[in-house]
């Protein structure tokens, strides 16, 4: 067992969650910023923003998927922030929602890189695995006893 | 309650989220600083150049013929040349991507139409109509290649050995490899005498960028 300082353990799940959404919240910003603000992204060497970002796939009714991303991520620190604040069981346990919301949203947009446009963004892959990382931490606290 | 907690995690969530806009902001920026990076190949009469060789601002571009943004530069740069005639001279250096198919193809077009002394015209023809052969078979492409040689009014026997000539692949191998001792590591990227440039975001900021150079 690794025995953690004690300002630590209290809700390390849910504190390990808030870094993670920090990261994701950052990353999505950055993509999002890009989209409205920076000219084309460049095509990289290490392939794919480019075809990714520009591609038909980066908006939902308009709406740039790196947005929805955002709020996504800031909602997940909003919930977090408030648990820690003022505590409530409910939120806790029912973070597994958005936890699963973004999972899905993750395997689709993986996927589409994977196998429709054939090549991937490197900050939608750190976007996905923040995702997929809330999730595991959501399943956690939602059934760890 | 303990307000100190509060104000603790609130404000750290304010500072995330004015953090994160900074950070989006900067990065994705409306301004385009010159970021350092130096061109390790020097322009010499061997390159590929369009403007007056009196010019007091050389932009060296290293670029891909299939790549989506290169495309997107393109009228900014033609809007450049044509809105600084007497200022600006543009060269233009191969970097084709592995993750594009046709870009050998096409910087080989624009090499077999520079022997005949036309290669301006297929680097407007291939950035204009890149839609149109980007994503197509290679034999697709290759004879679109060929429409546009037949276009401009080239040596068809001509430009069809031109395309298979070592002397053309080694031309385009050699130029990538100097922009990838420069580091560049993705295209376009823009030189302005000398000095990488982040890619502008737009026509107006790539034309303050030439101007800063006109007054130094």
């Amino acid at each position: 067992m690794i025995t953690l300082p004690a300002w630590l353990r209290p809700n390390l799940v849910i504190k390990t969650a808030a870094a993670v959404a920090v990261m994701g919240f950052f990353d999505a910003s950055y993509l999002t910023a890009k989209h409205f603000l920076g000219g084309p992204i460049p095509c990289s060497i290490f392939k794919g923003c480019d075809t990714v970002t520009n591609s038909v796939y980066a908006s939902i009714f308009g709406i740039p998927v790196a947005l929805l991303g955002a709020i996504f991520y800031l909602t997940w620190l909003i919930l977090i922030i408030w648990y820690l604040d003022r505590g409530g069981e409910a939120i806790k346990k029912n973070l597994i929602w958005l936890g699963s919301a973004g999972f899905l949203f993750s395997i689709y947009f993986v996927g589409v890189q994977a196998l429709v446009i054939k090549a991937f963004c490197l900050y939608c892959l750190i976007s996905a695995l923040t995702s997929t990382l809330l999730f595991i931490l959501s399943l956690i606290l939602r059934f760890r006893p | 309650m303990n307000n100190s907690k509060s104000l603790f995690l609130w404000g750290g969530l304010a500072l995330v989220i004015v953090l994160a806009l900074a950070i989006g902001l900067s990065l994705a920026g409306s301004k385009a600083p010159l970021t350092g990076g130096e061109l390790t190949v020097p322009v010499t009469a061997d390159d590929t150049i369009i403007g007056p060789a009196t010019a007091p601002v050389t932009i060296v571009e290293y670029s891909d013929f299939q790549c989506p943004a290169c495309g997107l530069y393109f009228p900014l740069v033609e809007r450049l040349m044509k809105e600084f005639p007497n200022d600006v001279r543009l060269v233009y250096r191969h970097f084709p991507l592995p993750q594009h198919a046709n870009a050998i193809a096409a910087a080989s077009a624009a090499e077999a139409a520079r022997a005949q002394g036309k290669f301006w015209e297929m680097y407007r023809l291939l950035f204009t109509n890149q839609d149109a052969w980007a994503d197509k078979p290679a034999d697709v492409a290759l004879r679109t290649f060929r429409g546009y040689a037949s276009q401009l009014g080239l040596d068809l026997v001509k430009f069809d050995l031109d395309l298979k000539n070592p002397v053309v692949l080694a031309r385009i191998n050699t130029q990538k490899t100097g922009g990838v001792n420069a580091g560049v590591d993705a295209t376009p990227t823009f030189y302005l005498n000398g000095q990488k440039i982040a890619n502008p975001s737009s026509y107006d900021n790539f034309a303050s960028l030439v101007k800063a150079q006109l007054s130094h």
